[in-house]
């Protein structure tokens, strides 16, 4: 019964941590993120002839630019940071886009929320039956025996 | 009667003073210009964007930059469309997705191209993908742009057309079903776009 109350506290502390620290990370990742277009730049004649950077691939997302050596000159829709997405792929380099860190820390916050939830209702309970069991086998209760 | 004759002769001539305008633009690898013709699909799902590419695009596009309207079909290599990761690559060519060894291309032919201010169209036209042919419209942009040192430098040949346009489709409506392990990795509609540069040569 004492391992069982232990584990459910650990399971709730566990959970808790899990939901504080999805949530202070993903804040953080959001304040790093930026617009970001990926685009296939034109060599410098077809830049000129189409007074533009190159071509959009996709659409312009959020990312964490960690290394900024493919960022280009100019702005795309929005706004967004033109990063050269054949510089991205040469250097064998997948930025994380900040949609699937909200996908994923919603997943650890729900499984966390879950095992909080869980754990501290299981450790309720059994502290609730020990003092049941407590106050069962006190003299008091012996009284219309 | 013989004004009927002259007016029927005027016709003609005003017909084919018209049909002159109109240019026969190919689309297709045309050396420097290759890398430059572009389709991509974008799947929004919830986990992430991810776009599929691919640069092998063939077909022919009429057009009278005068009158403004045109005619065309294109036709997209469906195995060679690369997003970035060899397994998903081939997770979409097989029979369980688009099925590139049965449905090697995809195609999308107009029907009507009308113009609405600018370079802006209004474009109708049969698309067929995954073997199932519907009709969609769209707005596209078309950009005439005529022979001169500086489409020379950038490698075209001849006048060129450059038509972008976007358009979604969902792909339940072309008989491709998304596999439940895949829901929430791959949106159920599609986020078309085609960048063209069609030359005269």
């Amino acid at each position: 019964m004492r391992l069982l109350s232990v584990l459910s506290l650990v399971v709730a502390g566990f959970g808790l941590l899990a939901v504080i620290g999805s949530t202070v990370a993903m804040s953080k990742f959001a304040a790093k993120a930026e617009l970001v277009q990926l685009v296939k730049p034109y060599d410098s004649a077809m830049a000129q002839l189409l007074g533009e950077a190159g071509t959009p691939i996709g659409s312009p997302q959020k990312i964490i630019l960690d290394d900024r050596s493919a960022v280009i000159e100019g702005r795309g829709q929005d706004g967004a940071v033109l990063v050269d997405e054949d510089k991205l792929k040469a250097s064998g380099r997948y930025p994380v886009q900040l949609k699937t860190l909200d996908y994923v820390g919603g997943l650890v916050r729900g499984v966390g929320g879950v095992a909080f939830i869980v754990g501290a209702a299981v450790w309720l309970l059994l502290l609730r039956r020990r003092r049941l069991g407590k106050e069962g086998g006190s003299p008091s209760n012996c009284a219309y025996s | 009667m013989r004004k009927t004759l002259y007016f029927l002769a005027a016709l003609v001539a005003l017909n084919g003073a018209a049909m002159a305008q109109t240019k026969t633009f190919k689309i297709g690898d045309a050396g420097g210009m290759k890398a430059s013709q572009m389709f991509q699909f974008e799947s929004d799902a919830d986990f992430e964007n991810f776009t599929g590419v691919t640069h092998k695009l063939g077909g022919q596009f009429k057009f009278d930059p005068k009158a403004r309207t045109g005619s065309g079909e294109i036709e997209v290599d469906i195995a060679s469309i690369d997003t970035g990761i060899p397994m998903r690559n081939e997770h979409l060519r097989s029979p369980m997705w688009f099925d590139a060894a049965k449905f090697p291309t995809a195609k999308f032919e107009t029907t009507s191209v009308k113009h609405k201010k600018g370079d802006t169209y209004t474009v109708s036209g049969k698309l067929t993908v995954h073997g199932v042919t519907r009709n969609i419209t769209t707005e596209a942009d078309i950009r005439y742009i005529a022979e001169s040192a500086a489409t020379r430098k950038a490698m075209f040949k001849g006048d060129i057309c450059r038509i972008t346009c976007d358009f979604k489709v969902n792909l339940k409506d072309y008989g491709v079903m998304i596999p439940d392990m895949a829901a929430g990795k791959v949106s159920p509609s599609i986020n078309l776009r085609l960048d063209v540069f069609a030359y005269t040569g």
